[in-house]
């Protein structure tokens, strides 16, 4: 009795399969020297296209310098509530866009401490102390009633320089604009028909901070205020004051990746990440007792980001259906939209980044695979990056990233 | 006239460039060099190319052939397909470290069953193998080669090649047996 392998061979040695269309015609003509050998499809020209317009993203994105810098800022609407002086950020290596904390004016033990610290700091800082102490002795106290009752203290409003500043952005630092349009690149991610969904949210809600005059502090929970009341403000034994509560969410993103091998074992994974970042940030009244009150309605923030990875993979374990992978890069990062309050402001600079990430794919067809793959990136630091998002609170990032993967060449 | 020719003197005709022996060499081989593409590279395309590629490497070098017995000349143009086949093979092909598991539980298909399936749908099986798996599978059960020949084609070990093999044909009765089930139902 013959085994089914035999079986196979038996049905197979003697068949033939019916010959495509022309194949004799091509045959003569291969003959006569009329036509060229047929060519490989190696890489589908519509690979090629793609792997083209890839590169001149990238080379758009990492190259293009703007052609002059933005002076300023656009103006943003300050906060209505008649708060008082801004101060800059204490903190050198946080520099950010909430850098400024808002303190009425009409509480002066506050701006005491406030004074006491700054004294240390730099020239610039100085000056806009010394301009705030200076309207202090001007100004004539009086009572308003946006104040909160058990402050009982007298508040005399000064006209927010809203013409000209923001209480989010810092005025010294020019603004990098990097003119990538967001059209475009939604164009090529969504034009190629194979977008994939990051669902990062579900890792957390995101992370707080609190903005004091002593400076920028991150928060695990925006109700545990043990963890900024020891900087000045809101302490059983403090006198009453305003910070600014921030809230950024954990980004959500959209990419479209590529894998090409390289050599056995060793494959460059591309593509094109989308990242949304949003952010809130609240004025909040801290009474004497530590009570905090919203003062005004968050202030959202958007950051639109295009980003183009590019990583190193070695998959060390591949089966029919699923491949496993570790791998290493790098990722630019350039911002194509930024909005505060539902008003664009300007862009943040080009970032880059070092990732490390292993992954699983799992291959649906010999083209096609959905990945899934912890991704941690380290973010270089750099003084083009002034918004304050998730990102920046955590140069250091770990993300779970899912989507849909092109791969081109054989396994 | 031509369809008379054996194969010493079809070859003798080609070797002295008569286009209608070449077109008559083309009407005997193609079909059978063809499917013998289709089982190692999987892809009808592709297989077309190597068909073309390999009977017309065949007529460049048929001076070189030697008549050994009837179904020599086929044996000769189908060892330069393979040839090819297995390059192209290995110009396309990354080795990795297998996921899937080892244990071979499915039970063998019966002759007679294995009479009830249609030849296309056995191509269509093995072309969904994975590159090498399908060139160690087409190399061994069908074309007659050893693991040590098949190792050395393949530039991997002998065990390499019957570890391969196994999964292959693990993976071919699984086909055979959702086939035979989803008939008798």
């Amino acid at each position: 009795m013959k085994n089914w392998e035999d079986s196979i061979k038996d049905r197979l040695e003697g068949y033939e399969s019916p010959l495509p269309e022309g194949s004799l015609a091509e045959f003569r003509a291969l003959r006569e020297g009329k036509a060229a050998a047929p060519a490989r499809k190696a890489v589908p020209w519509i690979w090629g296209l793609a792997m083209a317009v890839a590169a001149g993203l990238a080379a758009v994105l990492l190259l293009r310098h703007p052609e002059k810098p933005v002076d300023g800022i656009q103006v943003i609407e300050h906060p209505t509530i008649p708060i008082a002086a801004i101060i800059d950020s204490t903190d050198e290596t946080e520099p950010g866009l909430i850098a400024q904390a808002v303190m009425p004016k009409a509480i002066p033990p506050v701006s005491v401490r406030v004074r006491e610290t700054i004294s240390t700091r730099e020239d610039k800082q100085e000056e806009v102390v010394d301009a705030t102490t200076a309207e202090k002795e001007n100004e004539t106290p009086e009572t308003t009633d946006d104040v909160k009752p058990e402050v009982g203290t007298e508040v005399t409003p000064v006209e927010p320089s809203i013409k000209t500043t923001s209480p989010y952005i810092p005025q010294d630092k020019a603004s990098r604009s990097v003119r990538m349009k967001v059209a475009p690149a939604a164009g090529i991610v969504a034009g190629s028909g194979l977008l994939a969904a990051v669902v990062a949210p579900l890792l957390g809600t995101g992370v707080y901070g609190v903005q004091t005059p002593s400076g920028l502090y991150a928060m695990d929970s925006y109700a545990d205020r043990r963890e900024w009341m020891p900087y000045g403000i809101g302490a059983d034994d403090q006198e009453p004051g305003f910070i600014v509560v921030s809230k950024h969410n954990f980004p959500m993103k959209l990419g479209l990746s590529t894998r090409i091998p390289v050599a056995e074992r060793w494959y460059v994974s591309t593509g094109v990440e989308y990242s949304l970042y949003q952010s809130s940030f609240t004025d909040t009244y801290v009474s004497s007792s530590g009570e905090m009150t919203p003062w005004d309605q968050a202030r959202k923030q958007a950051a639109q980001y295009l980003g183009i990875p590019v990583r190193l993979d070695w998959v060390f374990a591949s089966g029919r259906l699923f491949d496993v992978y570790v791998g290493g890069g790098l990722k630019g990062d350039a911002c194509v939209g930024a909005t505060l309050g539902g008003k664009a402001i300007p862009k943040d600079g080009l970032s880059l980044s070092l990732l490390g990430a292993g992954g699983v794919q799992m291959n649906m067809t010999k083209r096609l695979g959905l990945y899934v793959e912890p991704e941690l990136s380290w973010r270089i630091p750099s003084e083009k990056n002034m918004l304050q998002t998730y990102r920046s609170q955590h140069p250091l990032m770990f993300s779970v990233n899912a989507g849909l993967r092109i791969n081109i060449g054989e396994k | 006239m031509y369809k008379q020719l054996d194969e010493q003197e079809l070859a003798r005709y080609c070797s002295q460039g008569d286009r209608m022996a070449e077109e008559e060499l083309y009407s005997r081989y193609a079909a059978k060099v063809f499917t013998l593409c289709r089982r190692y590279t999987g892809n009808p395309d592709d297989a077309k190319d190597l068909m073309q590629e390999s009977l017309i490497q065949a007529l460049d070098k048929i001076a070189t052939y030697t008549y050994c017995g009837k179904g020599s000349l086929y044996g000769w143009i189908s060892r330069i397909a393979i040839n090819r086949a297995l390059n192209h093979i290995r110009r396309r092909r990354w080795r990795t470290v297998s996921l899937d598991l080892h244990e071979d539980t499915v039970p063998d298909p019966t002759e007679e069953e294995m009479a009830a399936i249609p030849q296309e749908k056995l191509l269509e099986w093995i072309a969904k193998l994975p590159a090498v798996r399908r060139a160690v599978f087409n190399l061994y059960c069908i074309d007659g080669y050893s693991h040590k020949e098949i190792g050395g084609m393949l530039g991997i070990s002998e065990k390499g090649s019957a570890g391969m093999l196994a999964k292959a044909r693990k993976q071919l009765k699984e086909e055979i047996n959702r086939y035979l089930k989803d008939t008798e139902s």
